[in-house]
Parts: structure tokens; sequence; C-alpha cells
């Protein structure tokens, strides 16, 4: 008779790639052969299927009503492709304990499909984490407000909707920055993201790290979640992945004036890293967001990995969350730290204004510190009144910015 | 007969470098020969903040305007900033010695010793002291001598600077040339040259509002009542338009220049403006209210900063002024409203003096001009044999031993 040491685990996860970007994040996906995962790419341009992967399946969906061409950015095709592949869609869902979906916002394919597929997976009990792009804004205004209407619906049905913003990237890169090389790494980050995640859940790390403890990270409710990655080799990795963490940090989330209400670290690397390491890590990075209210981490060892690889997912509240949040079990998994709720500086959830779901993805109601100064960071306080007046007035008095 | 002369008038700002050079002729003639104005770098906050850039920037202005001028400058005036520089009213006072109570030389003499009788500290000296009117017995009086009274009272507005801010800078011109010929405030420069002597009269308070600093002074009764610094300028709405929109400084620099309003326009729809308009990569668009929402929240904060600071004159004196502004903020649209508005009373922008040609007419040359002009008025005293000023040396005694 054997006995087996591990626990018997009977979570499938199941992965859908959307549209082009979709199956180039599949394609791109670290998994071990290990992972019980069930990965397929839909889309209904023939064109984008392409060649069959061995690790994910394809399938063209609603070709007699489009002939398998694209959907020409119309939502609304997207939309009757779903509807018209419910079925399908909903035998494939069946039996799986959560879903990563992965998209390019502002297709008309992954526009019109995504949600609806979110929606039936709610229906059944299955939580649904997306991971989407939002197109550059020179792609168009009416691009950019589909992405956004997709990514408010999402948001409505998803655990959480983790986005890459190319706008941001391409910024990041610099004015000298092409176009193309700014999706690959954005289609790279977005990779990252999903096998970081599934790894979290599949593989047995330094802390334990499951589905109920990845609940918890994203159960906000309505929010808003960015990810970050960093990786390195060598001697130095562990430095060099740190500091392409805060690069963008910097950038993305000058001196922290958003305040991150939920954090997970998730870290990679091979046998060289040790315990120090990822302490390390975690007080660096925790620093860097001003410990949020809630942090977790999760640390996966693979001895013939050569990379440090460190991706962090940052959520912020965005209104109804609070409910969510405190209706959330208590019980954390392992390597959860709480750092509570610092007197008068948390950011209290701004919430969709009434009707207006699309504004509440770029407000953000931001509160006072002491440290978003920006250009002075390197000059003395600026102390009038017991205020640094080299914070920018809007963020000491609470006022509202549409960004 | 005393000969012309060639001055030379600094101003190094946080956001550019300027300097006028003229020529001095008796009696008090003026002629502007040269200028210059280059991009500042290494001050910020009227600071040197890198004396290496700072230095070569200052020293490319100065080549640049003895070029401009045909002339080699021996020696500078300059004007000083930052809110190392404090101000406070010292008041002393004597009795009247003289049997027939008449107000002698002795009796000023004491009462202006007691006033400016004060210990800074090792790390502060004093730049400028302002003479207010005496109070004889509790009236005010412009001379006193030769007046009978009990009591007389002198006052100064007196400046002092962080003598470390202070010896950085001169140290960046002394570099260059061999002579400082005075230091000035900022804020009194500027007030001189955008105010006429009535408006001095009848109280005005102005205000130059700059890219790293807002330097202003109360005018009473034809006297300084008050100076003041903030270390506010366009610079920290650059920041906040950054910080804000999470985009580069120059993007920043852009929407501010090119839709920065002080006072949103408030209900119903809201226009969209693009960084660049092209569409090209890396373009994107902003609420234009958001722009002036973030501007206008800078802009209050430092209209209701100067207010608090002038309130206590203005109640002390009894002061109905009106505000004057320069500086390159007040490009700005709708800026007179909002000071208006908050400083709670009429508030115009100010204009450099119709005699100085078209490309003078900057908010950016207010400065130099002003130095120019207190520079003709000591050139003036001096061939006529009535200089009052303590001169540079005199004002910052003993700096150098430090």
């Amino acid at each position: 008779m054997t006995v087996s040491l591990k626990p018997v685990s009977d979570v499938k996860i199941g992965v859908i790639g959307l549209g082009r970007t979709g199956r180039k994040i599949l394609e791109r996906m670290r998994v071990r052969p290990a992972w019980d995962v069930d990965a397929i790419c839909y889309d209904c341009d023939l064109e984008v299927m392409g060649v069959s992967n061995p690790w994910f399946g394809c399938e063209c969906l609603g070709v007699g009503m489009l002939h398998g061409l694209g959907c020409g950015g119309q939502v609304e095709l997207g939309q009757s492709v779903a509807f018209g592949s419910e079925e399908t869609i909903r035998a494939w869902l069946a039996g799986k304990s959560m879903v990563l979906m992965l998209l390019g916002a502002g297709g008309g394919f992954s526009g019109g499909f995504a949600p609806e597929v979110a929606d039936w997976a709610r229906e059944m009990g299955i939580p649904v984490l997306c991971v989407a792009c939002m197109p550059f804004s020179f792609e168009g205004i009416s691009r950019i407000d589909s992405a956004r209407r997709a990514i408010d619906v999402l948001r409505e049905s998803s655990l959480a909707v983790v986005t890459v913003e190319l706008d941001d990237m391409l910024l990041w890169a610099g004015d000298e920055s092409w176009a193309q090389p700014v999706i690959e790494l954005a289609i790279d980050w977005m990779q990252e993201a999903a096998s970081s995640v599934l790894s979290l859940i599949l593989e047995e790390g330094l802390f334990a790290f499951d589905l109920t403890t990845l609940r918890q990270v994203f159960d906000l409710g309505f929010s808003k979640t960015l990810f970050i990655t960093g990786e390195g080799e060598g001697e130095k990795a562990v430095d060099d992945a740190i500091q392409q963490i805060m690069g963008f940090a910097d950038f993305r989330l000058p001196d922290s004036e958003v305040i991150v209400d939920r954090m997970l670290v998730s870290l990679r690397g091979g046998a060289s890293l040790g315990v120090a390491d990822v302490n390390r890590i975690n007080q660096t990075i925790s620093k860097r967001f001003r410990k949020p209210a809630r942090s977790f981490f999760g640390a996966t060892i693979e001895e013939k990995e050569s990379k440090v690889t460190i991706g962090v997912f940052l959520s912020i509240g965005l209104g109804g969350g609070e409910q969510a949040s405190a209706s959330a079990p208590d019980a954390a998994g392992a390597g959860e730290s709480e750092s509570g709720l610092v007197p008068g500086t948390r950011m209290r959830p701004s919430k969709p204004v009434s009707g207006e779901k699309g504004d509440a993805q770029g407000y953000f109601d931001v509160l006072i510190r002491d440290s978003n100064r920006g250009v002075f960071e390197d000059t003395e306080p600026n102390l009038v009144n017991g205020e640094d007046l080299d914070v920018p007035t809007f963020l000491r008095r609470g006022i509202r910015i549409k960004t | 007969m005393a000969s012309s002369q060639y001055i030379g008038a600094l101003d190094m700002g946080t956001a550019k470098v300027s300097i006028l050079v003229a020529e001095l002729s008796p009696p008090s003639r003026l002629k502007i020969i040269g200028r210059a104005m280059v991009p500042s770098r290494g001050i910020r906050k009227g600071r040197v903040l890198n004396v290496r850039e700072a230095t070569t920037c200052v020293h490319r202005a100065i080549r640049e305007a003895e070029k401009s001028a045909g002339v080699n400058l021996k020696s500078l005036y300059m004007s000083i900033s930052g809110s190392h520089l404090k101000g406070e009213l010292q008041v002393g006072k004597a009795q009247v010695s003289h049997s027939a109570r008449i107000v002698t030389d002795y009796d000023v003499g004491r009462a202006v010793e007691e006033a400016k009788r004060r210990d800074l500290g090792p790390d502060r000296v004093f730049v400028q002291y302002i003479r207010n009117p005496f109070l004889l017995d509790g009236k005010k009086v412009d001379e006193p001598y030769s007046l009978r009274g009990n009591e007389i009272q002198a006052s100064f507005w007196a400046v002092h600077a962080d003598a470390r801010v202070l010896r950085e800078q001169m140290q960046i011109v002394n570099s260059f040339v061999s002579r400082i010929d005075d230091i000035f405030l900022s804020s009194l420069v500027v007030g001189r040259v955008l105010t006429s002597e009535e408006q001095r009269q009848s109280g005005v308070l102005v205000l130059d509002i700059g890219a790293g600093t807002t330097d202003f002074v109360l005018y009473g009764d034809g006297y300084v009542l008050m100076t003041g610094v903030l270390d506010v300028g366009g610079d920290h709405i650059t920041n906040d338009l950054s910080v804000a929109f999470k985009i580069p400084w120059e993007s920043a620099e852009r929407l501010k220049v090119d839709y920065g309003k002080a006072t949103p326009v408030e209900g119903a729809g809201d226009d969209w403006v693009w960084l660049r308009g092209d569409l090209s990569i890396g373009d994107r668009r902003f609420s234009k209210r958001a722009i002036q929402r973030v501007i206008h929240a800078r802009m209050e904060e430092l209209f209701q900063l100067v207010r608090r600071a002038v309130l206590p004159v203005l109640e002390r004196e009894d002061l109905r002024c009106s505000a004057l502004m320069t500086g390159g903020v007040t490009r700005l649209t709708a800026i007179e409203n909002l000071a208006g508005q908050v400083l709670k009373m009429p508030a115009a922008t100010g204009r450099n003096p119709d005699w100085v040609i078209n490309e003078l007419q900057v908010p950016e040359m207010s400065n130099v001009l002003g130095q120019v002009q207190f520079a003709l008025q000591d050139y003036s005293d001096s061939i006529s044999g009535s200089r009052k000023s303590p001169g540079l040396l005199g004002k910052v005694k003993g700096f150098w031993s430090k």
C-alpha cells in the first residue's frame, strides 16, 4: 500500500485565452506538466487560431455567423458569438475550481465575449480572475471606451480584473519607444501574472497558498488591480528584480499616493533563493507600498530555475468592497501579514457614481501622505502651518481628480 | 564731474537666470544696453541645490549679457529669494532728552539702535532693514527731527537670511565678477518697478509668483509694511499635474501652459484635450476640468497663505489695499478673479514701466528692472553726496567672518 504525504487536492483550474492577445499570453506561459490545468483559446477569427499548441486547445466560435472572420471591433458581435456558444462554454466551465481569463480589452470579440463568460461562471459558482490589457489611447476613443466598459462589466462578475495599461508602459518606456515592443512587454507581464497565480495555487511553496487565500486577496468587490513584475538572474538577481519593481512603482504610483488595500507578492526562484532573500523582498516591497491593510506573500522554488521573478498584485477598492471585505472569513493563509489600518491615513474607496460606471475607474480618492513630493523629493520639507506644501494641494485636501 | 557707469542686475530664478546691463550717467540717466535670459539649472525655491549646474548657467548668462552689451562687468547687483528669508518688525523706543522736548539726532539714534539691537544665531544674517514711520508720542511722523514730543519710537521691517544659503549664492556670482554691488530682496525690487508712489501711499500688495517661490510685499502710507516669501510657485503646479496624471514633468508643463486656468468652469459637460494632439504614440487625453481643478487647488491655497500672512498687518494698519501680481504664473487665465476672491481685494496683473522696450515687457524681467531702478537711485545719491544705502558690506556686516 502506498501512502501519499501530499494532501489530495481536487483543484482544477481553467485558463481561457481570448483573441490574439489571449493566445499570445497562453503561448508564453510557463506551465509545468504536473499542473492540472485545462487551457483553451477562443476566438472567432480563424486566422488567429493558427497551429494548435501542445498545452492548450483552440476553438473557433461563431463560424456560422462570422464565417471565420473577426468582429471588427464590434462588441455586439462578440456578445452574439458568446450567446451562440453558451452550451459549449458552460460545458467547458463545468467542474472548474477557478478560471483565469486572459484578454486584450478593447477588441470586439473579447469585449463582448468575456463579460458573458464571466457571468456564466459566476452563476456556476466559479471564481474568475481576469488579466486584461488596456489599449493605447492613440488607438482611438471608441476603442478605449469599449475597453473601459468591458472592464467595468467584468469587474462586477469577477474576483478581480488585473489590468496592464499600455499607455503606462509606453510612458514608462520613454518617448522613444515603439508600440510593438511595448505590446510584447505587456504580454510578458500578463503571462507572468497568470503563471504566478497558477504557480502559487498549484505548487507546494515556501508558504501554503491555496484558492481560499487567493479569494481573500481579491475579496474587495469592485476594485482595481494592478500588476507589476520584475526579474533578475545571477548574483544580483534579487536586487535587479526589486529594482525593476520599484522603478515601475515609482512611475505608476509615485510615492504610493494611491493607498493599496490588498497586496499579493508572488515570488518564484531557484534553489539559491534563501529565506533571507525572501524576507528582504517582502520587507522592501511592503515598505514601498506602505504596508497595505492586508498583504499576502507566496513563494515557490523550482530547483532548476536560474531566474528570480517577483510579481506584485496591488488592489485598490473602488466602492462596494467594504461589505465584501467585512464578510470575508478571517482565516488567512500562511504568509499573510496584517498591517492594520493607520488612523487617518486610509484611502476611502470611491464609490462609482450612479449610472456612471465608466467614470468609476478613473476616480481615486487620494489622501494626505507626507511623501508625494514628486520632483521636490530631494528638497527639505516645505512646512507651513504643519503642512508640507511640496505635496500636491489636491492630495492634501482630498480633492478627487478625474485621471 | 562723475563719469558714466555700467551696472549689471542679476536674478537667479528657479526657471530662468536673467541679467540686465545698464549704463548710468549723470545726473540720473539710465540706458539699458544689454540683457540675457537663460534657462536655470541647479536652483530651486531660491536655494542652490547643485553648485556646478547653477554656476554654469549663471556664468553663461553673464557672458551672454556682456556680449549683448559690449562691456565687461566688474560687479553685479543681485536679488535673493526663498523661505530662508525671514522678516519681522523690530521696534525701539527712546525718551526725548532735550529740555525743550525737541527731538534730536541723539534721540532718534538711540531709538534706532534699540530697534536694531537683536542678536541672531550664528547661522543667520540681517540682509535688510526697511524703515517704517517713526511714532512720536504714538503719532506717525516721517521725519521726527526738530519736532516736539516725549517719546520717539523707531521701527524697522528687518529681514534676515540663512547665512549658508546666502553665501552659496554670492560665491557663484563672485566666482565670475570681482564684486557684488548690493543684494536686494526680490519682493522689494519687483514692488518698486510695478507700483507708483501713489499706489504705495494708498496701499498695495505686490505678489511675484515665479517658478519656485512667491515673493510678496505690502505697502501702506508709502512704506514697506512687510515682506514675505513662500516656497511655492509655478513648479508646484507642474508637479501637481505630474503627480495627478502620472505624466512626465515636460508633459505636465505643457498641460499647464496650454490649458492652465486658475478657476475651473463647473457645470455640465467637460472638454477633453490631447497632450500633443497629433494622435502619435504616447499621446493621451485629459479632462480640461481635471487639469483646472488641480491648478485651482494650488492657486487658491497660495492666495490663502498670502492672505493669512498679511492679514494682521492689514488689520493693524486698517489698510484697504489692492493687489498687483507678476511672475510667470500670472499667465494663467482668470488668475485675477481667483486672487481677488481669496485675497478679498481688487487684484490685477502688473505691468513693467512704459519706458522699457517691448522685449522687456515680460514678468520675468520685473526683478532686474527693479534692481536697475534701485541702482540708479544709489548712483544719483552717490553723485549728489546724499547716499543713504549702507551697501552690501553694511548690510551683511560680519557675515564673511562667520
